[in-house]
C-alpha cells in the first residue's frame, strides 16, 4: 500500500522533471544526438572552449564536453568507461602512437600554408593525417611585473647567467624572484625542457626519437638539471619556499606574482594571460620576456604544446561536422578574444592578439621550435616519472644554496635510471 | 473498514511498474542508440510512448481509489449508515478476535468477551436492522472465535441461525455459507454428526464463487475432516474406524491444497488436526513432524492458542512414545499457554492428562490435586466422561482400576530427547 | 474424541478454523519466491561482477596478491589504517557530544540542525569547502589568515603532512552529526521509568554510564562503526579534490591506490587489491553485525521525562559546548556560501570575509561550467535508482521478513545482504565497466542508475527488513492471516514502517546524488553527474574558488533541503530495526 504511494511519488517526481523544459530532458534523455568531446581543460580555459563550441555547433546536435583533465589518456584505454566521439589531445606527440584513430576527413587539409611544417610528420601516420591541430602553445615565456625591474633597475636576462644574477640581485634587494606551481607536475618539466632544449637542441631530439626513452644515459640530462637546479636553489628565491610551493597549482602561482605581487616573476606558458588579465592587481603592470639562451650564441629554446583534435574510430557524422567547424580559421575568436590562446592555425587572423601574444606567435614560426619532450616519453614523463623525479629534485635543491644541487642531480639521475629499468 | 475491504487495494499496480520497467529499457536503448552511429531515434521515442500510455493508464485506473478516499473524508451520504454504536462495536470485536488468540492480549480479550457477549448477540438478533452487514458478519465472526474457544455448541447453533437471517436479509450467500458451517460446527460439539452432515451439504450447494470462496472450501474440508474424527470415535477400533480416520486425513489434504494465500489459521487448524489423524492412526512419530511444526509456527506468529494447542497434543504424543517426563513438561507447558489466553477448556483438558499420568505413575495425591481443578475449571464433571472416570479411580470409588504398568521408553525416544535439546540450544542460542 | 495409549485415556478435541474468512486464491508454493526475483535479478549486478573479480584475483594463484608487497602499495594501506584510527576517534567524540546534548536537553537544539546539514554534503563539496579554509595563502586561506594575525606566520596548511588535518576535518565535519543523532536516537529511546529508578537509586557518573547508557548504545555503536569504518576504507574523492595534486602520492589510500595502478596494471592484481579491500571492510561487517546481532531492538522513542534536571553549572557549561560546537560546525557552510557570493576574481584573490567583489557572478561561471545540465542528469540517475530500489526492495525485503523463507535460506540471505553492503565499489566496476563498454553501453545514465540501485539494495533491505520485522508480534500474525487482514494491519503498522521507506528513499537519491567514485568508475568522468563537474572545475583550485563555491552550493541545495525536512524520521527509521 505505502510502497504503491512512495512509487507514486516517485513517478509524478519523474512526470515533473519530463515536464519541465522540453529541449533541456529531449538532451538529458538523449532524444538528440550527443557528441562527446573530451578534453583535458577545466576553469577558465574549459569555460573558453564552451564558448568556442557555443559559437560553431549547429542546432541539430548537442556537444557534451568531459573534462578529463589530467587523465585524458584513459579516453582511449582498453578499459575505457566511455568512448568520447571527439578528443582534444593535449599530447600532440602520441597521435602517432595511438592506435584505434579515425583518419580526418579528406577535406580537411593540414598542410603548410594553414599549418606550420612542425606538424607534418607530427600528426601523420603513415602519410595520413590523424589530428586536427587546435590550439599551440608557447611554454618558453617569463612574465613579470615590469614596475619591479623598473624600481630595482634590471632588465630582462640576455642569456641563463644574467637570469640567475637578475634573482640575485632582486633576493638581496628583499624582492622573491620567482613564483613557481610545483603542484602542478608539468610545470616542473617545462623549465627542464627549456634548459635541455637550450643546451642541447640535439640531444633533445634524439631523447625524443629513441624508443625506449633513456634520459639517463644522456649527459645534457644531468646538465640541464644542474641549470634548474641553479635557478631553485638560490635561498630565497621562491615565493613561499618549496612547502608551499608544492601546494600550488600553475594559476596560483601567476596569483602570487600578478595578484598578491609576492612575486616578481613566473615561468608560464602563454594561456596564463587568461589568469593573468583576470587576477592582475594592476592590469598595465605585465610584461613577459621568453627563455634566455643558455649563453651567448647559443638559440634561444622555444618549447611548444599543443592541443590536437583526432578522432576516435568509427566517428560519426556529428564529430566530423564539429572537427571541421572547429577548423575554420575565424573559429577560435572567441577565445582569442577572452585571451590566452594561439590558433594553431596560421589563417587565424593574427590582430586578435594581445602584443605579448603576438611576440609570442611571431617566435613560433622561428626554426629553434621543439615539441614538448614529457609528452613523448610516454610513462616516463608522466605523472609517476619524470614529474615526480623533479618533484623530489625541487625539494631537494629549493632554497638549499648551490652547494645542494650536485648531490639532488646525482640522486635524481639515479632515480632515472631506477624507472627506465 | 469494510469499504476498505471492498475496494481493490492494489489495483493496476502492474502498469505502474510496467512504466518504470519500460521507462528503464527505452533509457537503455536510447543510450545504447546514441553511442553506435546512426541514432534510430524513433525506437527511443516509441519507449517513452509505451512509458507514458502506462504511466496515464495507472493513473488513471487508480484515480477512483483516490477519489473515493478523498470521497470518504467526507461525510458518506449514499447509504444508509450503519449507526455508531454498531460500527464502533464491530470494531471492537475485530480488535478484541485479533487480540484473543495471543498471548499478549488473550486475557483482556477474554475478559471483554464476557463482559460484552450479551451485547454483541442483541445486535445480532435486531431483526429489523438492514444496513451494516459487514458489521455484523464481523461480530458474529468475533462471537464465533469465542464460542468455539470455549466449545458453547448450542450458542454457536443460535449465532449461526442469525447470521443466516442476516445473510438472508441481505442477500449475502457467502454469508449464509459461513452460517452453514458453523452450524455443522456447532452440532458437531453437541454431538449430533447427522445434523451437522447435512449442514454441511448445505453449506456447499449455497457456496457462491467469491473472494473467499477458497478460504470457505477450506473451512468445509476442514469441518468435514473433524466431523470423520468424530465419526472414528464412536466406531470400535479396527477397520472402519481406520477408514474413517484415513478420509479425515485425505480431507485435511485437500483443505491444505485450497487454502488461500497466506491463510494462518488455517494452515495451523490443518496441521494440528493432521498430527491427531496421525496419533489416531497410532503413529507419533509422524504426529510429531505436523506439532512441531505447527508449534513453531503459532509460536513465531504469536497465536498463543494454537500454541497450546498443538503444545498438548505433542504431550501425547510423547506419552505414546513413552517419554512421560517429557510429556508431562509439554502439557505443564500446554496448561500455562492456555492460561495466557484464558482458555479453560484447554486448561482443563491438560489438567486432566496431568492428572492421569500421575495417577499411572502411582502419585495419587498429585492426581487428586490436578484432577480435582480441572473439575473446578469445568464446573463438574458432567459431559466429560473421562476426567470423571479418572476422578473416580483416584477418589477410591473404582478400587478395581490398577495402574497400567508402564514400559520403559523405547529407544527410539532416545532420539527425541536428543532432538529436544538440540532445539533447546538452538532456542536458547536464538535468544 | 478420545484416544487410548499406554493405559491412559485422553480426551482430544480438533481444532477448527475459525475468525473471518480469508480473501484469496490456493497458494502456490512458489509464489513467495517469485518476490525474490526482482531482487535477484538487481543483485546479480553486485554479485556476477564480484565473482568474477575474485575469480581474477584468485586466477593464477595468489601470485596476484605479491602487488601488496609493493611499498606503495604497503604505504597506501598504512594510510588507510590511519583512516580507520581517524574514523574510530570521530565516533568517540560524537559519543561524548550525544552524551552532553542528552543530559543537557537544550543543547540538542542548537546542535541538531548544525550537526546534520553537513551529512547531506558529497565529500566532494566538503573537501572542496576545507580546501578553501585551509588554504595557505593568507589573503584566502580563513586559518592562515588567523594564524598569521596570531602567530606572525603561519604553517602551509595543506603540504605535507598537515593535509591529514584538512583531510580529518572534512570527513569529521560531514560524519559527526550521522553519529550524534545516532547516538542521541539510542538514548531517548531509553524508558523513563528506567530512568526514574536510576534516579531513585541515586546512581550517577560513571556508574549510571555503565548500568543505563551503555548497554543500551552497544548496538548502536555497532551500526555507527560499521557506516564510519567502511566510508573510511572507501575514502577515495575526498583525498582527490582536498589534497594538491602534489600531494596525492603521500595520502594514497588503498582505494585511490587501486584506481590509480588500474590502469597500467594486469587486471589480475587490480582484483588482487580489490579483494584485500573487500576482505577488510567484510570483516568489519562481520564485527559489527555480531553488535546488532545482540539486538538493536529499540523500544518506541520517548522522551525522558524523569531526567534529573542538570545542575546550573553543568548547563551551562552544556550551553557553551553546544553553542561552540554549533559555531565551529556551521562556520564551513558559511565560508562556502559567502565564498560563492563573490566574483571569481575576488574569491580567487582574496578570503570569504572581504566584502569586495561581492557579486553573483560565480554563479554565472559554475552555469556556464555545464551545470544545469549535468545537474538534470543527475536528478535523472538518483530519481530511477531511487525509484528502482524501492520497488525491489519492498517485496525483497517482505519476503525475508514474512515470506515465509526456510530460516536457513534466510540467514544465508541476511549474512549475504550484509556482506554485499559493504562491498568496495573497486570489487565491481572493472568488470561492469568491462561489460557496459562491450554492450553499448559505457556511460549510460539508466545503466548506472541500476548499478547505484544494485548497490543501495543491500543496505536498503537490511533496514526494510529489521522495519518489517520491528511490527508487534500479534499485528504480524494478523497480517499472516491473509491478504485483507494485511492491508488491515499494515495501515495500522504504517507508522513503525515508514520511516524506514522514507530513509531508504531519502537516503539513496542523498548518495547517488552525492556519488563521486561509482559514477567516476563505471561510468568514466563524462557521465557528468554534479559531482563530476566540480572536479573538473575543481583542477586549478585556487582561483577556481568561487564557480566551485558556487557549484557546491547549487548542488547542495536539494539533498540538504531533502534531508533536514525528513531527518527526524530518517534517524527513527534507521534506529528503529531489531535484529539483522
Amino acid at each position: 500500500m505505502v510502497s504503491r504511494r512512495t512509487v507514486l511519488r516517485a513517478a509524478a517526481a519523474t512526470g515533473l522533471a519530463t515536464a519541465t523544459g522540453c529541449t533541456a530532458t529531449a538532451d538529458v534523455l538523449g532524444l538528440r544526438p550527443t557528441v562527446k568531446v573530451a578534453v583535458s581543460w577545466s576553469g577558465r580555459e574549459l569555460r573558453a572552449f564552451r564558448d568556442v563550441l557555443d559559437a560553431v555547433v549547429p542546432d541539430d546536435y548537442v556537444v557534451e564536453v568531459i573534462p578529463l583533465g589530467d587523465d585524458i589518456a584513459s579516453a582511449f584505454g582498453p578499459r575505457t568507461p566511455r568512448r568520447p566521439d571527439l578528443v582534444m589531445l593535449p599530447q600532440p606527440g602520441q597521435v602517432r602512437s595511438l592506435d584505434g584513430l579515425e583518419p580526418l576527413p579528406d577535406d580537411l587539409v593540414v598542410d603548410p600554408p594553414a599549418y606550420a611544417e612542425v606538424w607534418r610528420d607530427l600528426i601523420r601516420r603513415d602519410g595520413t593525417a590523424y589530428g586536427l591541430p587546435f590550439k599551440i602553445a608557447h611554454k618558453s615565456a617569463v612574465w613579470y611585473r615590469r614596475s619591479v625591474f623598473a624600481e630595482h633597475g634590471v632588465e630582462p636576462p640576455a642569456t641563463w647567467p644574467d637570469w640567475i644574477r637578475l634573482n640575485l640581485r632582486l633576493v638581496e634587494r628583499g624582492v622573491t624572484p620567482l613564483a613557481l606551481a610545483a603542484g602542478d607536475g608539468w610545470v616542473l618539466t617545462d623549465v627542464f625542457e627549456n634548459a635541455l632544449l637550450g643546451l642541447s637542441a640535439p640531444a633533445y631530439r634524439r631523447l625524443a626519437a629513441v624508443d625506449p626513452p633513456r634520459l639517463s644515459r644522456e649527459p645534457a640530462v644531468a646538465a640541464a638539471l644542474r641549470l634548474t637546479g641553479g635557478l631553485w636553489a638560490m635561498p630565497g628565491a621562491l615565493a613561499g619556499a618549496v612547502d608551499r610551493s608544492l601546494t600550488l597549482q600553475f594559476p596560483d602561482a601567476v596569483v602570487e606574482v600578478f595578484g598578491y605581487r609576492r612575486a616578481a616573476m613566473v615561468q608560464a606558458p602563454d594561456f596564463a594571460e587568461l589568469t593573468i588579465r583576470e587576477f592582475a592587481a594592476e592590469p598595465d603592470d605585465v610584461a613577459m620576456f621568453t627563455v634566455p639562451p643558455v649563453s651567448a650564441g647559443f638559440a634561444a629554446p622555444v618549447v611548444i604544446g599543443g592541443d590536437v583534435a583526432v578522432l576516435p574510430a568509427p566517428a560519426g557524422e556529428q564529430a566530423k561536422d564539429l572537427i571541421r567547424r572547429l577548423a575554420r580559421p575565424d573559429a577560435t575568436e572567441r577565445w582569442i578574444a577572452a585571451g590566452g590562446f594561439l590558433a594553431a592555425n596560421t589563417l587565424t587572423p593574427a590582430d586578435g592578439y594581445s602584443p605579448e601574444l603576438a611576440r609570442l606567435d611571431e617566435q613560433l614560426s622561428g626554426a629553434a621550435t621543439a615539441f614538448d619532450l614529457s609528452d613523448r616519453l610516454g610513462a616516463l614523463g608522466g605523472s609517476r616519472g619524470l614529474q615526480r623525479v623533479l618533484h623530489r629534485f625541487l625539494t631537494r635543491t629549493g632554497g638549499r644554496g648551490p652547494e645542494a644541487v650536485d648531490p639532488a642531480v646525482a640522486f635524481a639521475m639515479d632515480e632515472l635510471r631506477e624507472l627506465e629499468d | 473498514m469494510t469499504e476498505q475491504q471492498r475496494e481493490p487495494g492494489r489495483r493496476g499496480d502492474a502498469l505502474g511498474i510496467g512504466a518504470i520497467a519500460s521507462f528503464v529499457l527505452s533509457g537503455l536503448a536510447i543510450e545504447k542508440l546514441s553511442q553506435s552511429l546512426d541514432a534510430g531515434g524513433w525506437i527511443g521515442r516509441v519507449g517513452i510512448g509505451v512509458t507514458a500510455v502506462l504511466a496515464v493508464s495507472w493513473l488513471v485506473v487508480n484515480a477512483p481509489i483516490w477519489w473515493r478516499r478523498l470521497r470518504r473524508r467526507r461525510p458518506a451520504v449514499t447509504e444508509e449508515p450503519p449507526p455508531d454504536e454498531l460500527r464502533l462495536l464491530a470494531e471492537q470485536a475485530e480488535h478484541w478476535l485479533v487480540a484473543l488468540g495471543t498471548d499478549a492480549n488473550g486475557m483482556a480479550a477474554a475478559e471483554w468477551f464476557e463482559l460484552h457477549e450479551g451485547s454483541l448477540r442483541a445486535m445480532l438478533a435486531d431483526e429489523a436492522r438492514t444496513g451494516g452487514t459487514d458489521e455484523l458478519a464481523a461480530i458474529a465472526d468475533a462471537l464465533e472465535a469465542w464460542y468455539v474457544r470455549r466449545r458453547r455448541g448450542a450458542d454457536l447453533l443460535e449465532l449461526s441461525e442469525r447470521l443466516a437471517a442476516v445473510g438472508d436479509r441481505s442477500g449475502r450467500r457467502d454469508l449464509e455459507e459461513l452460517a452453514a458451517v458453523r452450524a455443522s460446527t456447532a452440532y458437531r460439539l453437541m454431538g449430533d454428526l447427522a445434523s451437522a452432515t447435512s449442514r454441511l451439504g448445505v453449506a456447499a450447494n449455497v457456496a457462491p464463487h467469491g473472494r473467499t470462496s477458497a478460504a470457505m472450501t477450506t473451512r468445509r474440508h476442514v469441518e468435514r475432516a473433524l466431523l470423520n474424527l468424530a465419526e472414528a470415535d464412536r466406531r470400535a477400533p479396527g477397520s472402519d474406524r481406520n477408514e474413517a480416520v484415513l478420509n479425515a486425513r485425505d480431507r485435511l489434504i485437500d483443505a491444505r491444497l485450497r487454502r488461500p494465500g497466506p491463510d494462518h489459521a488455517a494452515d495451523l487448524a490443518i496441521m494440528i488436526d493432521l498430527g491427531i489423524v496421525h496419533l489416531y492412526l497410532q503413529d507419533p512419530e509422524q504426529a510429531l513432524e505436523h506439532l512441531r511444526v505447527a508449534e513453531a509456527r503459532a509460536d513465531a506468529a504469536a497465536d498463543a492458542s494454537a500454541h497450546a494447542h498443538a503444545v498438548e497434543l505433542l504431550g501425547i504424543a510423547a506419552w505414546m512414545l513413552r517419554n512421560r517426563p517429557q510429556a508431562d513438561a509439554w502439557w505443564e507447558r500446554a496448561e500455562r499457554l492456555y492460561a495466557d489466553v484464558d482458555e479453560r477448556e484447554g486448561r482443563a483438558r491438560c489438567l486432566q492428562h496431568l492428572g492421569s499420568a500421575a495417577w499411572a505413575d502411582g502419585r495419587h495425591r498429585d492426581a487428586v490435586v490436578l484432577l480435582e481443578r480441572s473439575e473446578e475449571l469445568r464446573g463438574g464433571t458432567d459431559g466429560h466422561e473421562i476426567l470423571g472416570h479418572y476422578l473416580a479411580v483416584v477418589r477410591g470409588d473404582l478400587a478395581t482400576a490398577e495402574p497400567p504398568a508402564i514400559e520403559p521408553p523405547a529407544r527410539l525416544d532416545l532420539v527425541g530427547r536428543i532432538r529436544a535439546r538440540i532445539r533447546r540450544t538452538a532456542n536458547r542460542w536464538r535468544q | 474424541m478420545v484416544l487410548s495409549s499406554n493405559g491412559l485415556r485422553f480426551e482430544v478435541v480438533g481444532r477448527e478454523v475459525t475468525g473471518r474468512p480469508v480473501r484469496g486464491r490456493p497458494r502456490r508454493p512458489y509464489s513467495p519466491y517469485l518476490l525474490g526475483l526482482p531482487g535477484l535479478a538487481l543483485i546479480s549486478i553486485l554479485v556476477v561482477p564480484i565473482v568474477v573479480t575474485t575469480v581474477q584475483a584468485f586466477g593464477d594463484g595468489p601470485g596476484n596478491f605479491a602487488v601488496l608487497a609493493d611499498p606503495d602499495a604497503l604505504h597506501a594501506i598504512a594510510n588507510s589504517l590511519i583512516w580507520v584510527a581517524i574514523a574510530i576517534g570521530l565516533i568517540a567524540v560524537g559519543f561524548a557530544l550525544a552524551m552532553v546534548s542528552y543530559r543537557i536537553p537544550a543543547v540538542t537544539s542548537i546542535l541538531q540542525p548544525a550537526l546534520v546539514v553537513p551529512f547531506a554534503l558529497s565529500l566532494l563539496v566538503s573537501g572542496a569547502t576545507f580546501r578553501i579554509m585551509y588554504d595557505p595563502v593568507p589573503e584566502r586561506g580563513t586559518l592562515s589568515a588567523l594564524s598569521e594575525r596570531l602567530f606572525g606566520s603561519s604553517p602551509v596548511w595543506l603540504g605535507p603532512g598537515l593535509f591529514w588535518l584538512v583531510l580529518a576535518s572534512a570527513f569529521g565535519w560531514i560524519w559527526l552529526g550521522y553519529v550524534v543523532s545516532l547516538f542521541r536516537a539510542g538514548l531517548d529511546a531509553i524508558p523513563s521509568d528506567l530512568i526514574r529508578t536510576v534516579a531513585a537509586e541515586g546512581l550517577r557518573g560513571r556508574r549510571r554510564f555503565a548500568a543505563v547508557e551503555w548497554p543500551i548504545l552497544r548496538p548502536i555503536t555497532g551500526v555507527v562503526t560499521l557506516t564510519l569504518v567502511v566510508a573510511a576504507v572507501r575514502m577515495f574523492d575526498l583525498i582527490l579534490i582536498a589534497v594538491p595534486a602534489s600531494m596525492h602520492h603521500d595520502a594514497d589510500v588503498l582505494a585511490l591506490h587501486w584506481w590509480r595502478t588500474g590502469a597500467t596494471a594486469e587486471p589480475g592484481r587490480s582484483a588482487a587489491l580489490g579483494v584485500v579491500l573487500f576482505a577488510a571492510v567484510a570483516v568489519v561487517a562481520i564485527v559489527g553485525m555480531r553488535g546488532l546481532r545482540r539486538g538493536w531492538a529499540m523500544p518506541p522513542v520517548s522522551r525522558p521525562v524523569g531526567t534529573p534536571p542538570p545542575g546550573r553549572r553543568a548547563r551551562r557549561i552544556g550551553w557553551l559546548v553546544g553553542f561552540v560546537v554549533a559555531a565551529v560546525w556551521a562556520l564551513p557552510a558559511v565560508v562556502l556560501l559567502a565564498t560563492a557570493l563573490h566574483s571569481p576574481r575576488a574569491a580567487g584573490l582574496r578570503g570569504w570575509w572581504s566584502l569586495d567583489g561581492l557579486s553573483l557572478d560565480s554563479f554565472v561561471a559554475a552555469s556556464h561550467a555545464g551545470l544545469w545540465r549535468s545537474m538534470s542528469s543527475t536528478l535523472l540517475v538518483a530519481l530511477v535508482a531511487t525509484t528502482v530500489l524501492l520497488v525491489v526492495a519492498i517485496p525483497t525485503a517482505y519476503l525475508l521478513t514474512w515470506g515465509g523463507l526456510p530460516p536457513r535460506l534466510g540467514r544465508i540471505a541476511l549474512t549475504a545482504f550484509a556482506v554485499l553492503a559493504v562491498a568496495p565499489v573497486q570489487m565491481y566496476a572493472a568488470p561492469l565497466r568491462d561489460a557496459f563498454a562491450a554492450a553499448g553501453l559505457a556511460g549510460s545514465r539508466i545503466s548506472l542508475a541500476l548499478v547505484h540501485a544494485a548497490a543501495g539494495l543491500p543496505f536498503a533491505v537490511l533496514l526494510l527488513r529489521s522495519a518489517f520485522a520491528s511490527a508487534p508480534p500479534s499485528l504480524v500474525a494478523e497480517a499472516l492471516q491473509g491478504y485483507d487482514r494485511q492491508s488491515a494491519v499494515l495501515t495500522a503498522v504504517r507508522h513503525t514502517y515508514r520511516p524506514a521507506l522514507v530513509a531508504v528513499g531519502v537516503l539513496e537519491f542523498v548518495l547517488v546524488w552525492n556519488d563521486f567514485i561509482v559514477g567516476f568508475l563505471i561510468g568514466g568522468p563524462g557521465t557528468t553527474p554534479l559531482s563530476l563537474v566540480l572536479w573538473g572545475e575543481a583542477r586549478q583550485f585556487a582561483v577556481s574558488t568561487g564557480p566551485v563555491a558556487a557549484a557546491a552550493l547549487v548542488s547542495s541545495v536539494l539533498p540538504v533541503a531533502l534531508l533536514l525536512s525528513f531527518w527526524p524520521t530518517v534517524v527513527r527509521g534507521l534506529t528503529q530495526g531489531t535484529r539483522p
